[in-house]
């Protein structure tokens, strides 16, 4: 059946045969077109589908076996973070890492090779996984990182391009309690923030920093900054210390897809970056909060993604070595001078980079922001972006982008050649191809 | 592979050295979302002279030509298929054509030919094979640079105009046609245009410039016409063309 699918950002659909998993047999393999798997489709440029061909949808192959000994899950591709946390967390274990949102999948994660407010600490997702299971054109591969490691690190951040994935047995995290104690501070500016972000690198496990980046001058990066770790039971109070790993259903409410595209403009987004930010406290220490408000705030506004009305939002985000970070006061001011009403703007620490050739992180900074698709000069405003990121040795993250431009593939990601020969031993006639590496060459 | 904005990014202009051709890939260029251009026309030196003009202005586009002649009927189609092989178009455009003095024409039936194979049998088979190649891909657009003489007989373009509807019929048809396969047929239909293959014709009202015609193009792909028309009276225009008896337009005149 042809569906036309976008990615979360509501922008570029592609025309694209919808099949499942059970589908896709061996033979089935070498009929025209090309293939690419989909989770929950919660990348937000055109990674999860390929216009003309088969896009295998695999979120209903969402099983899932908890190993105690090793405290492990093996999970099918398909199940989210939000089955894993629902179903484990009660027995006191955790994600290891989880983006912020619940609602992608475990091959999701793999591909795009996730990160979260704790990556300084912990790495991303596909650092975090004992092996996995690939499906390929030439065969089902068990990969680990000392078996057949070259596919295994290929398709850590491959973005689907080297096969489906079908499971994988993720290293969780054990934890006493299901809330996490929290810092808040209000910060006025772009360089206290940075300064602060980069004390708190060896003294918390999770932080985060949302900004206003309409504000400008002197103000330029106010923002709240939040820090936080797993609360221990004696941190609980007394009536939650005896159900400690308890966790709520979310109450979620619904954006209605109706919502006309001007909703968000610089005014409505001032107004509202100007109330957050007043309403958060200057300083507030270990303040206990539940999983999904740490984690997971916007899951609690079902398609809040609609805000954006029908023609879409982009996300830009990038990582910058700790050399480069006044690149990330450069961006800052660019948007600030364009005025571009930007919705929030979320700044992470990074630390190492890991072996998948196309993992984005690298140690340093991050910083993603979303733009409405309809904004005048966007495209320009951001190819100059791309051009300087690039000079500075930064990169774009492949599962947030949807518009930049292929020659600059090579510059931010150096290992590009060898994920394409690996790829090609995989995959000899180049049957897997998502709009995504269509239009980006890979 | 269009991106979030909807631009296209890898652009085949066939009829390379057409000035309202170039004048809708400079247009479509300046969003800062085209990478790969390519330029198929009949003279090389030609079309390196215009792929050079092409990048002083836009500096960052990868372009190359390709030789492509639209008399060739019978070989275009491979050609197409070769070029799509290295390249996934998002758009291409069909601005090929000649426009010969109509008493020359009458008088000389090669040139009659030659005049419908230019700017209808080539285009045709170059359409019809990037249509194929489209199909595959899920995705592309085909542009046809049209004319107003579509609309109605005149006797001053004969042969142009007979060309020109062949092909103009065949893009609306076809294109009516496309609405499961992500592929969009454009006719673009401008009235007298200043362009070398017009110049020393009598300017009638309306006469716009290629970059009028090539913002009407960027206007109208941005949104779901089939027909495009520049400027935008020309739907007017052809309206009582099409409708007025031949008396009164002879009046007219």
């Amino acid at each position: 059946m042809k569906s036309w699918l976008t990615g979360w950002g509501n922008t570029a659909p592609g025309l694209t045969t919808v099949v499942n998993i059970g589908e896709l047999d061996q033979e089935s393999w070498s009929e025209k077109g090309t293939v690419i798997a989909r989770g929950f489709g919660r990348s937000y440029g055109d990674a999860s589908y390929t216009s003309g061909g088969r896009t295998v949808q695999m979120s209903g192959l969402d099983k899932s076996e908890f190993d105690f000994a090793s405290g492990t899950v093996l999970a099918e591709a398909g199940a989210s973070i939000e089955q894993l946390i629902s179903r484990y967390l009660p027995l006191g274990y955790f994600v290891p890492v989880t983006p912020g949102t619940r609602f992608v999948s475990v091959g999701g994660a793999i591909a795009a090779d996730i990160h979260g407010k704790n990556h300084h600490k912990h790495g991303t997702f596909g650092l975090n996984l004992a092996s996995m299971t690939v499906q390929t054109p030439v065969g089902t591969f068990v990969t680990s990182d000392s078996e057949l490691r070259e596919l295994h690190w290929a398709t850590i951040g491959g973005m689907g391009l080297t096969g489906v994935i079908r499971d994988a047995q993720i290293k969780m995290s054990a934890v006493e309690t299901s809330k996490i104690a929290v810092d808040t501070y209000r910060i006025s500016n772009i360089h206290d923030l940075m300064q602060k972000m980069r004390l708190l690198d060896e003294v918390k496990t999770y932080s985060v920093a949302w900004i206003d980046t309409l504000a400008s001058g002197d103000s330029l990066g106010r923002s709240v900054l939040t820090a936080g770790e797993h609360a221990t039971i004696s941190q609980l109070s007394k009536s939650d210390q005896d159900n400690p790993l308890s966790v709520s259903q979310v109450q979620r409410v619904a954006m209605p897809s109706w919502v006309p595209s001007k909703v968000l403009n610089k005014h409505t987004v001032s107004i509202f970056n100007e109330l957050w930010f007043r309403k958060s406290p200057k300083f507030r220490q270990n303040e206990l909060q539940s999983i999904s408000k740490f984690f997971h705030p916007l899951d609690g506004v079902k398609s809040w993604n609609n805000v954006y009305g029908r023609s879409g939002f982009v996300q830009y985000q990038f990582a910058i070595p700790d050399s480069s970070e006044d690149f990330v006061v450069s961006a800052l001011e660019k948007f600030s001078k364009y005025q571009c009403p930007v919705f929030l703007a979320v700044l992470k620490r990074f630390g190492e980079q890991n072996q998948g050739m196309l993992s984005f992180p690298i140690k340093g900074w991050t910083l993603a922001i979303d733009v409405a698709a309809d904004f005048p000069n966007l495209q320009l405003i951001l190819n100059e972006l791309d051009d300087e990121l690039v000079n500075r040795g930064g990169r774009i993250y492949l599962a947030k982008d949807s518009r930049m431009k292929s020659i600059h593939v090579a510059q931010m990601y150096p290992l590009i050649e060898d994920f394409k020969q690996i790829r090609s031993r995989f995959d000899p006639n180049g049957l897997i191809q998502s709009n995504l590496s269509r239009r980006l060459n890979i | 592979m269009i991106n979030s904005f909807g631009d296209p990014q890898n652009v085949l202009l066939i009829g390379g050295t057409s000035e309202i051709g170039l004048a809708i890939v400079s247009e479509l260029a300046e969003s800062g979302a085209m990478q790969n251009v390519v330029l198929a026309g009949r003279s090389e030196i030609r079309l390196i002279e215009c792929k050079n003009e092409l990048l002083i202005r836009h500096g960052d586009l990868s372009v190359s030509v390709s030789e492509l002649d639209m008399m060739d009927t019978g070989q275009i189609a491979a050609k197409i298929s070769s070029l799509f092989d290295h390249c996934e178009f998002d758009l291409v455009i069909l601005a090929a054509g000649m426009l010969p003095s109509n008493n020359s024409a009458m008088k000389d039936s090669t040139l009659t030919i030659e005049t419908a194979k230019t700017n209808f049998l080539g285009p045709l088979e170059a359409a019809s094979q990037s249509l194929i190649r489209m199909m595959s891909q899920g995705h592309g657009v085909i542009l046809n640079i049209s004319s107003i003489a579509v609309v109605r007989a005149r006797n001053d373009v004969a042969i142009y105009g007979a060309s020109k509807v062949g092909l103009d019929y065949w893009i609306e048809a076809t294109g009516s046609s496309l609405e499961n396969s992500g592929v969009r047929m454009v006719n673009l239909r401008p009235g007298m245009v200043r362009t070398k293959m017009s110049s020393g014709l009598k300017e009638p009202p309306l006469t716009i410039n290629p970059e009028d015609v090539a913002s009407a193009a960027r206007s109208g792909l941005n949104s779901s016409k089939s027909t495009i028309w520049a400027p935008k009276g020309m739907l007017i225009i052809g309206l009582l063309l099409k409708i007025l008896p031949r008396s009164i337009l002879r009046k007219l005149k």
